[in-house]
């Protein structure tokens, strides 16, 4: 078992990120169905990872970003005789992933309420980003720096927007991908991608602003 | 400028590589021209690059075990953990929901209970499928019914009794002996004593019989009937026939019913009673007779000392000088004059019930075929098909409406509870944040 998990990640790993052929995995899901948990087990190997980055990055945090992955798992799992192979099982259990963290983000909402985010400048349309240039020390510094500020923003970011940004920009998923995914038609995907950057923007640079504000009360 | 809102809009699609050639190239066009869309685009990229930098995260350690350990667990107790998910809650609301409907049921509707109770074979069907509670209904329903019956039954040997007991008041007080209370007199209780001086009078029998008939042909043999009793030397006291409305449909043949209640000397009552059985078929016929003989003794005797009264105050009113005397005694004997008439008339409608029995017949008119074989008639059986069909129809209606008005009574308390539920729900969900 242990030995298949390793060869499996190896495989991935070599195979990039569909994982292993498309005839053996469907042969996994169908011993799945069968209620061969140890066949849906090396599915799990396969796709936690990506699974659980995705909660990561929805979540903004290890420990829920761990509790969604199992909860999405189990869901799959139960639920696998109701997989049609309509789309590719990667596809589907990230559908379950994404349902499982907005459920429970809602769910959050509802309950205690965070801080609304005021869009107090929407119209702001320039201002500089980020300062691309050499490759200085300092660059490095700043782009880690850039990198918890994205996070961050992302975070802030509603439910629909962050599942976008994370899906199209963080994990690199094709437009088709989305759309199955989400259960959407490409033309909500591409407008609703222009939105989220639209409103990623929007967020870093408010955040830009702040700092600004932070540091000329330092000085 | 203007056109740059429609480029801005685009250029996240650019980004991606998602534009037609065309598209692109005007993008790109404008974008040379264009200084805030190039900021723009710029912006976009490297936010998208920044994206992009944020690396995969190796999940923990843990995660692995932390799934594999819940699908095992999961595995396990799949069916049974789906069952109680899936079957268990549903279940438990609505076997609530069976026990509040029953609850509403019997607390305030003990009329529907009856009308399911007796709903001959429904309610018994259904109680199994209902569960428990329901099948409590059923039974207590069925309690209920008897209970009724037994309060029918005890009411109606009460009437007996009352009888008796009027018929008691009677032979002390002998003063009402004239109206009511002659028939249930009959049971009145006696005496080994009372027997015995029975037996050496003539006994007073009053005989009565029902018969129902069928017959093929209502008017000659309704005739017949009353024919019977003239030639028996008794007569007819009523008698009236009609047509059998809710039997007669479009284009069928109208059928006869009718009763007659007729008299024959008590000599004859046998023989007529057979010759008039002997014009159809006979459906139900029965005799009853009421033995009057020591009521009767009674009212003899009272009439007699009564008129030994009457002879009396005749001879105290012939030696009376005083006219207040007079006056006194005629009172007295106008009173007992009275007596004597009441009780005298008693006793010939006493005697007419005896010399004369009295049989009621009913006769019903019935179609040949009924005893001959027949060939269909389509319209006819259409028809019929028809009113059956409205019967039913007309029956689940009863149902439902039944039904209906049920959920009605149940739905205050359903609400609550429903209320109660959420309520709960929410503190459980408080608790556990």
């Amino acid at each position: 078992m242990e030995l298949n998990g390793e060869m499996l990640r190896q495989n991935k790993r070599m195979s990039g990120k569909g994982g292993i052929t498309m005839s053996a995995e469907l042969e996994l899901v169908e011993r799945s169905k069968g209620g061969d948990l140890a066949a849906f087990e090396e599915l799990v190997v396969m796709y936690q990872k990506q699974i659980y980055n995705l909660g990561y990055r929805m979540m903004g945090n290890e420990e829920d970003a761990c509790d969604m992955a199992q909860e999405a798992f189990l869901k799959a799992f139960k639920s696998i005789r109701k997989f049609t192979g309509r789309s590719s099982f990667g596809t589907w259990v990230y559908r379950i992933a994404v349902n499982v963290c907005i459920d429970e983000l809602r769910k959050r909402k509802r309950v205690k309420l965070y801080p609304v985010v005021h869009n107090d400048n929407p119209e702001n349309g320039g201002g500089k980003l980020i300062t691309d240039t050499g490759d200085l020390p300092e660059d490095r510094i700043e782009r880690r720096e850039t990198r918890e500020q994205v996070q961050r923003a992302i975070n802030r970011l509603a439910e629909e927007h962050r599942v976008i940004i994370i899906l199209r920009d963080i994990q690199g998923k094709s437009y088709q991908e989305i759309a199955d995914i989400l259960n959407l038609n490409i033309g909500t995907v591409k407008s609703r991608i222009s939105r989220a950057r639209q409103s990623l923007k929007e967020e870093l640079l408010r955040q830009e602003e702040l700092k600004s504000e932070e540091n000329v009360k330092v000085v | 400028m203007e056109n740059c809102k429609e480029f801005r809009e685009q250029l996240s699609l650019y980004i991606d590589g998602m534009l037609t050639q065309q598209e692109s190239r005007l993008l790109e066009e404008h974008i040379e021209e264009c200084k805030d869309c190039r900021e723009e685009l710029s912006m976009l990229r490297e936010m998208v690059a920044s994206c992009q930098g944020l690396e995969e995260k190796e999940p923990p350690e843990y995660l692995y075990p932390m799934i594999a350990s819940s699908l095992r667990r999961s595995g396990k107790g799949k069916w049974t953990s789906s069952l109680r998910k899936k079957w268990l809650k549903p279940g438990l609301v609505s076997v609530a929901a069976v026990l509040l409907v029953a609850v509403a049921v019997k607390g305030i509707m003990p009329d529907i209970q009856k009308q399911l109770a007796t709903q001959d074979m429904a309610a018994p069907k259904a109680a199994p499928e209902a569960e428990a509670p329901a099948a409590d209904t059923y039974s207590e329903a069925q309690n209920r019914e008897f209970s009724l019956k037994m309060m029918e039954e005890s009411g109606r040997s009460g009437m007996a009794g009352a009888g008796i007991a009027g018929a008691e008041m009677d032979m002390s007080e002998a003063e009402m002996a004239s109206d009511g209370g002659t028939f249930s007199v009959a049971q009145a209780p006696a005496t080994a004593g009372d027997e015995l001086i029975a037996a050496q009078h003539d006994r007073k029998i009053i005989k009565n019989a029902d018969i129902s008939l069928e017959v093929q042909d209502f008017k000659n043999q309704f005739d017949a009937v009353q024919r019977m009793a003239e030639e028996a030397g008794g007569y007819v006291e009523s008698s009236r026939s009609y047509i059998r409305k809710h039997a007669a449909a479009e284009g069928e043949r109208e059928f006869m019913e009718g009763e007659a209640v007729i008299r024959v000397p008590s000599t004859e009552f046998g023989g007529c009673l057979d010759r008039i059985a002997a014009l159809g078929k006979v459906t139900n016929r029965s005799t009853y007779g009421s033995d009057i003989t020591l009521q009767y003794m009674d009212i003899e005797t009272r009439l007699k000392s009564k008129q030994v009264q009457q002879e009396r105050l005749i001879e105290i009113l012939s030696k009376a000088e005083r006219v207040e005397d007079i006056l006194n005694i005629e009172n007295e004997l106008s009173r007992v004059r009275t007596e004597i008439e009441s009780l005298g008339t008693q006793l010939r409608g006493w005697d007419n019930l005896v010399q004369y029995s009295t049989i009621r017949v009913f006769m019903t008119e019935v179609d040949p075929k009924d005893t001959k074989v027949s060939v269909l008639k389509a319209d006819n059986i259409w028809d019929r098909m028809r009113r059956g069909f409205i019967r039913t129809t007309n029956a689940i209606m009863d149902m439902i409406e039944i039904i209906i008005v049920g959920i009605g009574y149940a739905l205050p308390v359903a609400i609550l509870a429903g209320i109660a539920y959420l309520v709960w729900r929410k503190i459980r969900v408080s608790k556990k944040e």
